[in-house]
C-alpha cells in the first residue's frame, strides 16, 4: 500500500499515482460512454427507423453519426443534443452505419464511440405496391358506384312513390 | 427531459389544462341540461340542425390523429403519405347518402350494432359488436396516449398525468350531458380548431418557404419526394378504405345520423367532408418541414406539434396545445357517448334488463361512460407503440365491415352467412397482411376479401330481406 511505504519512496509513488490519475488515458476512462438500446442489426422496408440510446449519467449531450461504410470514412452528423432517440426517414435502399457518443455539457471532450449499428433498408417491390394500389382503386370505385347508384335509385323510387 | 427543453413550462401546461378542462365541463353541463330522457342523452332528441350537424362531424373527424398522425404520415411516407391521410375525407363524403338511408330505414334506431342485429341476425351481431368495441377502444386509447404524449412533449407534464386529466375531463362532461353536451362542445371545438389550423398554416408558410422545404428534402430525404415510394403507394388506398370503414361501421357516425333532423344528414356529412379535406394537408406539411428546420424527432407521432411550437415559439406552443386539446376532446367525448350507447342498448339491456325503463337505461348509460373511461385509462398507462401502430391494428377489422354494411343497407339479396363470413375472413386475412407485409396494406386486403365474400355469397345464395324489419323495431315507422 502506498500510504504505508517508507519515506521518500512513498512520496514518489504517491506523486506517480496522482500524475497517472490525471493522464489522458485515465481521463478517457472517466468520460461518459453511450450505447444503443436496441440490437446492432436493424432492417426496414419503409425507409425509416427510430434509434434509441443512453449514456452513463443524466443530462449528457449526444452526437449521432451515420455513414455509408463501417469505417465511417465520410460521416454525417445526424444529431447533436440532449435527446436519447432520433427518428430517421426517407432512406433509400442501401446499408447505413450508425454510432453515437456522449459528453458532459460542461466538458468539451467526447466519450468513446458506441458499437456500430448496421441498418439495412430494402423497400418493398414496386410490383407489389402498384398491384395493391390498383386493387385499392378498383375497390374504391366499386364502393362509390354501389353507394351512388343505389342511393340515386332509392331517391327516384321515393319521389315517384310520393 | 432537461429543464427548459420544452416550448411551454409545466406551469403553463397545467394552467391551460385547467382552464380548458373547466370550460368543457361547464359547457357540457350547460348544453347537457336537456339530456334527461334516453333519446336526449343518446341521440340529442333527433332534432340536430345543419350547422351543429356539420360542426360535430368536422370536429369529431379532426381527431388527435389528424393533427398528430397526418404529420407522422408525411414524415414517414412523404408527399404520398400526406395525400393518403387526406383521403380519409372520402369516408365523410360517402357516408352522406348512407346517413340519409339510415335515418329513413331506422327512424327510431340508436346504434349501428342494432342495424346489424336486425339485418343479419345474432351471429353477425356478435362479430360486429366485437369489431365495433375493439375499434372504439383502440381509437380512444390512441387519443388518450396522444394527449399524454403531447403534454409531455410541449410542456414536460409527465405522460401519466396529462393522459389522465384529459380523459377525466371528457368523461365528466359526457357523463352529465350525453350527446347534447358532445354536439354542443363539438361546435365550439370545431371553430377553435379551424381558426387555429388557419393561423398555424399562415404562420408556418411565412417562416419556412416551400422552396426551402423542397430543397432540404431533395438533398437529405429524397425518398419523401419520390413518386415510386413502395410503402407510400400502398398506403394511399389503404388509408382511404380505413377512413371509409371507420365511418361506415362506427356508432359515432350512426348516432349522429339518428340525431340529425330528417333531410339534414346528407348535407351535413357532405359539407363536413369538404371542410375536413385540407386539414391533413396543412398538418402534413409540418411533418415535411421538420427536416428543413433541423428539429430532432424522437417520436414520429409528435412531429407536427413540435414543429409548430418550435417555429412559432411560446405563442405557437399555446396555440398547438389548444388546437390539439380541442381535437382530442371532440373525439374522445363522441366515442365515450357512442360506445356507451352500444354497450347499454345492445349488450346490457338484452342480457340483463330487457324490460328496463328509459330512465333506468339513461342511468346505466352514465355508468357505462365511467367504466369505458376507466378501461381506456388502464390501457393507456403502459404507453405502448406509436399512435399509428395502435390505431392501424384495427384497420382490417373495420375494413371488413364496409361491404356487409352497404350491402345490408341497399341490397336486399345480401345474406346473413355472407356478412358473417366477410367480417371473419376479411379481418383474419387483413391481420395476416398487417403482420406479413405492413400496417399500410392490412385494411386494403381485409376490405378486398370482404368484398369478394359478400358479392360471392349473395350471388350464390341470394336472400330476400324485408326492409320493414328495420323500421319496425320500436313500432311506428315508415316502411
Amino acid at each position: 500500500m502506498m500510504t504505508t511505504s517508507p519515506g521518500g519512496v512513498g512520496l514518489i509513488l504517491a506523486g506517480l499515482a496522482a500524475f497517472t490519475a490525471g493522464s489522458p488515458g485515465s481521463r478517457a476512462e472517466q468520460l461518459p460512454r453511450a450505447a444503443f438500446q436496441h440490437g446492432l442489426e436493424l432492417s426496414t422496408s419503409e425507409g425509416h427507423v427510430t434509434l434509441g440510446w443512453g449514456g452513463e449519467g443524466a443530462g449528457l449531450v449526444y452526437e449521432l453519426q451515420s455513414a455509408a461504410g463501417p469505417d465511417f470514412a465520410e460521416p454525417t452528423v445526424e444529431y447533436q443534443g440532449w435527446d436519447e432517440a432520433s427518428f430517421l426517414s426517407g432512406l433509400a435502399d442501401g446499408r447505413y452505419f450508425l454510432r453515437v457518443r456522449a459528453r458532459r455539457p460542461q466538458e468539451a471532450a467526447w466519450g468513446p464511440w458506441s458499437d456500430t449499428v448496421e441498418l439495412v433498408c430494402e423497400h418493398h417491390s414496386l410490383t407489389l405496391a402498384w398491384a395493391l394500389f390498383a386493387c385499392g382503386g378498383v375497390l374504391f370505385l366499386l364502393i362509390v358506384l354501389f353507394v351512388g347508384v343505389n342511393a340515386r335509385f332509392l331517391e327516384r323510387f321515393e319521389s315517384s312513390d310520393a | 427531459m432537461p429543464e427548459g427543453s420544452t416550448v411551454l413550462s409545466a406551469r403553463a401546461g397545467y394552467a391551460l389544462l385547467g382552464v380548458f378542462g373547466v370550460m368543457w365541463i361547464a359547457l357540457g353541463m350547460y348544453w347537457g341540461r336537456r339530456a334527461r330522457s334516453l333519446d336526449g342523452f343518446m341521440v340529442a332528441g333527433r332534432n340536430v340542425g345543419l350547422a351543429l350537424g356539420t360542426a360535430t362531424a368536422v370536429a369529431t373527424w379532426i381527431t388527435s390523429n389528424t393533427t398528430m398522425l397526418a404529420p407522422q404520415f408525411a414524415l414517414q411516407l412523404g408527399v404520398w403519405g400526406m395525400l393518403a391521410y387526406s383521403t380519409a375525407s372520402f369516408g365523410l363524403l360517402l357516408f352522406a347518402p348512407l346517413a340519409r338511408r339510415i335515418r329513413q330505414a331506422m327512424p327510431h334506431g340508436y346504434t349501428s350494432v342494432e342495424f346489424i342485429r336486425l339485418r343479419y341476425g345474432r351471429a353477425a351481431y356478435v362479430v360486429f359488436l366485437i369489431i365495433s368495441l375493439f375499434y372504439g377502444l383502440t381509437w380512444m386509447v390512441s387519443m388518450g396516449m396522444a394527449g399524454g404524449i403531447l403534454l409531455e412533449a410541449l410542456a414536460g407534464i409527465p405522460y401519466h398525468y396529462g393522459m389522465s386529466v384529459i380523459l377525466l375531463v371528457c368523461v365528466v362532461y359526457t357523463l352529465f350531458g350525453g350527446l347534447y353536451a358532445v354536439i354542443g362542445t363539438d361546435f365550439v371545438q370545431s371553430v377553435i380548431i379551424l381558426l387555429g389550423v388557419v393561423v398555424v398554416a399562415v404562420a408556418i408558410l411565412s417562416r419556412v418557404p416551400l422552396t426551402e422545404v423542397y430543397g432540404n428534402l431533395r438533398a437529405n430525404r429524397p425518398a419523401l419526394l419520390n413518386v415510386f415510394f413502395p410503402a407510400a403507394i400502398m398506403a394511399v388506398f389503404n388509408n382511404l378504405l380505413f377512413g371509409i370503414g371507420e365511418i361506415f361501421h362506427s356508432n359515432v357516425w350512426w348516432s349522429r345520423a339518428f340525431a340529425m333532423r330528417e333531410g339534414v344528414g346528407m348535407k351535413a356529412y357532405l359539407l363536413a367532408g369538404f371542410i375536413w379535406l385540407p386539414i391533413p394537408v396543412v398538418a402534413g406539411f409540418l411533418g415535411l418541414a421538420a427536416p428543413a428546420i433541423g428539429i430532432n424527432v424522437t417520436r414520429p407521432d409528435v412531429v407536427g406539434p413540435l414543429v409548430a411550437a418550435n417555429l412559432l415559439g411560446y405563442a405557437g406552443g399555446v396555440l398547438v396545445f389548444i388546437v390539439v386539446f380541442c381535437s382530442l376532446a371532440s373525439s374522445i367525448d363522441s366515442l365515450l357517448a357512442a360506445t356507451s350507447d352500444v354497450v347499454t342498448k345492445e349488450v346490457l339491456q338484452p342480457l340483463l334488463m330487457p324490460n328496463a325503463s328509459d330512465a333506468r337505461l339513461r342511468k346505466v348509460a352514465s355508468l357505462v361512460i365511467v367504466a369505458v373511461g376507466l378501461i381506456t385509462w388502464a390501457i393507456c398507462l403502459p404507453k405502448m407503440g406509436t399512435l399509428a401502430t395502435v390505431l392501424f391494428f384495427a384497420g382490417p377489422l373495420v375494413g371488413s365491415t364496409i361491404w356487409p354494411i352497404i350491402a345490408g343497407l341497399f341490397w336486399k339479396r345480401s345474406n346473413r352467412a355472407g356478412a358473417v363470413l366477410a367480417m371473419l375472413l376479411g379481418s383474419g386475412v387483413g391481420l395476416l397482411a398487417y403482420v406479413q407485409i405492413g400496417w399500410y396494406t392490412a385494411t386494403l386486403i381485409g376490405t378486398a376479401v370482404s368484398f369478394v365474400t359478400v358479392v360471392g355469397t349473395t350471388l350464390l345464395r341470394p336472400g330476400s330481406f324485408d326492409w320493414r324489419t328495420l323500421a319496425a323495431e320500436r313500432g311506428a315507422a315508415k316502411a
